[in-house]
């Protein structure tokens, strides 16, 4: 742990490059010399992030190291000073090399330009090596996150006045609910699809086998034959699809790749439509 | 007068005869000065309906029936409530005898909270056994076991109605209790118990903001980004389990001292972080060390923190157990601990799909 910092330190966001290089909102305090919070187009208040990726590029001087670190849909600019606390985590970072898979803890920096553009810069407080599984499970995590968000926007849209518990009562988390009200309140008009299409794209590296090209069929004729005005239900899918020999797992996977190649949408939570 | 099973709306003016199921007081500052307000179940043969009386004679008390007139229904946390209050009028009906038909609200273990303590719960008990204790002299048995449903696990005792290993029951009137920042079920000869239908549960999946009460049987996932500067190997007092590091226990000075190996870190996943800890078996499964019967020197005993640190730091885990929440936050007990692999991960992506509802 770095001297000094608190016990309970507030917990990093799991955002994609891409949410944080689109942001530009601000959240500042009260108080002159504490940082303040991004707000993303997701709504998402961050502070701390917490992502993996390959490094791509690096440039190791003296007194400072910066690395360009890709996710799946773009990049985080670290930067690494040779002073303080963070010498150490120079010293990590220097051992490694482009091409090397890498989870990152920091704060995130951000300055605005004369032209008034916001970029961002990640301070790391901590760099582990990491491996494949670590990899997906970041992004598997990260995805879900900002698809829940995503769809608590629309749903708070859809409202006169949203309200938290509203939201709430559909089955987000208060995080969740908070982040669609400042997605709602700092980013009027803003055009989220490029970053749906970008982040539900991420996950779509993974193999796609012969089993789960049927299984696709199958889910989407049975979602494209769906009556219910509402889209058709997630738990009425496993339960047709187990009758077809499918686990829940294949099924998942199906409705991901489904959703990846623009077939069909996430109506609301759990619930889908052709397009 | 109305029926408590009749009342589904908010009034200003209603007037029932009740008998009083359960009454607290409690105190309230306000600009005027202090005083005291009541707060409780009343009841007839149709229902319950919880109640705040700001006026109350101070000699009511649980099994009294009492008439309540002008009193209102309002709306508090969801749930209608009838208010006693300056214009009310409450007479005592010492000669009436009444029977209550009990209501209770249908709970998952994930939501149970002590602001209900009388519920309705449906699930799985499991690892029942008996012990027996002495009240006002005679010698009673308490059946002990876990209840589980699809969001969770608690303990449960009975000092009534029978449980058995594998039943599936429908529970009305249990009571709901905390111990040491874990939520627990007891059951006693009011409560009514019933079989009941349901496929039996597997082990949720949380995200870790969803972790907000003290349940077992439940798993989270993870990047480990701190593990606490004392894990590892630790000599701890026989008797009562006290770290003794520095010397001997203060107490039982003259007690054994038994090595011990744990581990405590936090982990992430992006929507919050959580305190886990690790018990010996635990740590020895996941770290490949074991302790028991060896002896270590210094330089042993640092090598096993920094072997755990590196077990641990930057990877992702599955890590199944028992909840607690108190002032120092919300901490998890791991039953076990796996890295995340391929199988893990198919797993996480369903639980995700689903979210817990
Ligand atoms: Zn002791």
């Amino acid at each position: 742990m770095i001297p000094g910092e608190r016990r309970r330190r507030e917990p990093s966001r799991w955002i994609f490059s891409r949410e944080l290089k689109e942001s530009t909102f601000l959240e500042e305090s009260q108080d002159e010399r504490i940082r303040p919070y991004i707000i993303t187009p997701l709504g998402t208040r961050v502070k701390r992030v917490l992502f993996n990726g390959n490094i791509t590029s690096m440039n190791v001087e003296e007194d400072a190291t910066k690395a360009v670190i890709s996710d799946p849909v773009g990049s985080f600019y670290v930067n690494v000073f040779n002073r303080d606390f963070s010498s150490a985590q120079k010293i990590v970072l220097d051992t490694h090399a482009v091409g090397d898979l890498v989870t990152v803890v920091g704060r995130v920096s951000s300055f605005r330009t004369d032209q008034g553009t916001l970029y961002f810069n990640v301070l790391p407080e901590y760099i582990f090596p990491t491996d494949e599984n670590a990899r997906s499970y970041w992004t598997l995590m990260a995805q879900s996150s900002a698809e829940r968000k995503l769809v608590a926007i629309r749903e708070a849209g859809k409202m006169e006045k949203p309200d938290a518990l509203s939201l709430m009562k559909l089955g987000y988390t208060e995080d969740e609910a908070e982040c669609a009200l400042r997605s709602i309140k700092h980013y009027p008009g803003f055009d989220l699809n490029a970053l749906r299409e970008a982040i539900v794209g991420s996950g779509s590296s993974l193999q796609v086998s012969q089993s789960l090209t049927n299984a696709k069929g199958l889910i989407l004729e049975l979602i494209k034959g769906s009556s219910d005005p509402k889209g058709c239900k997630y738990d009425d899918i496993v339960s047709a699809m187990e009758k077809e020999g499918l686990d829940r797992g294949a099924v998942d996977e199906a409705l991901n790749l489904l959703g990846t190649e623009g077939d069909i949408y996430e109506v609301s939570l759990k619930r889908f439509k052709a397009i | 007068m109305t029926k408590i099973g009749d009342i589904k709306d908010e009034t200003k003016s209603a007037g029932v005869i009740v008998k009083v199921v359960a009454i607290k007081e409690k105190e309230y500052e306000s600009e005027r000065g202090k005083g005291t307000y009541f707060y409780g179940i009343i009841g007839d043969e149709t229902g319950t309906l919880p109640f705040t009386a700001w006026v109350l004679p101070s000699t009511v008390r649980v099994g009294d029936v009492v008439e309540l007139k002008n009193c209102s229904v309002r709306k508090y946390n969801e749930r209608l409530r009838l208010y006693v209050d300056s214009r009310s009028e409450v007479i005592l009906r010492p000669e009436d005898v009444m029977e209550v038909k009990r209501t209770y609200r249908d709970y998952k273990v994930r939501s149970l909270n002590l602001n209900d303590s009388y519920v309705s719960v449906t699930g799985l008990i499991t690892q029942v056994s008996r012990s027996t204790y002495e009240k006002d002299g005679i010698q009673k048995e308490v059946i002990s076991g876990q209840f589980t449903d699809d969001t969770g696990t608690v303990r449960i005792s009975s000092f009534g109605p029978e449980l058995k290993d594998g039943m599936k029951v429908q529970i009305s009137g249990a009571r709901v209790q905390e111990y040491r920042g874990r939520l627990r079920l007891s059951i006693n000869e009011n409560s009514a118990i019933a079989g009941a239908d349901f496929p039996t549960p597997e082990v949720p999946l949380y995200r870790i903001s969803e972790v907000d009460r003290g349940i077992s049987g439940i798993e989270v996932t993870g990047i480990c980004v701190a593990v606490g500067d004392r894990s590892g190997l630790t000599m701890r007092c026989s008797q009562c389990r006290r770290r003794v590091d520095d010397g001997s226990c203060e107490e039982h000075p003259d007690a054994e001292k038994t090595l011990d190996l744990y581990a405590t870190f936090t982990l992430e996943d992006g929507t919050a972080s959580i305190q886990c800890n690790t018990g010996k078996d635990v740590t020895s499964t996941l770290t490949g060390i074991s302790v028991d019967g060896k002896e270590f020197n210094q330089v042993e005993i640092e090598s096993v923190h920094s072997g755990i640190k590196n077990k641990l730091l930057g990877r992702p885990f599955l890590v199944r157990g028992e909840a607690s929440v108190t002032d120092q936050g919300t901490s998890l007990r791991a039953e076990s601990i796996v890295e995340i692999d391929v199988e893990t991960l198919k797993r996480i992506r369903a639980a995700m799909r689903m979210g817990i509802d």
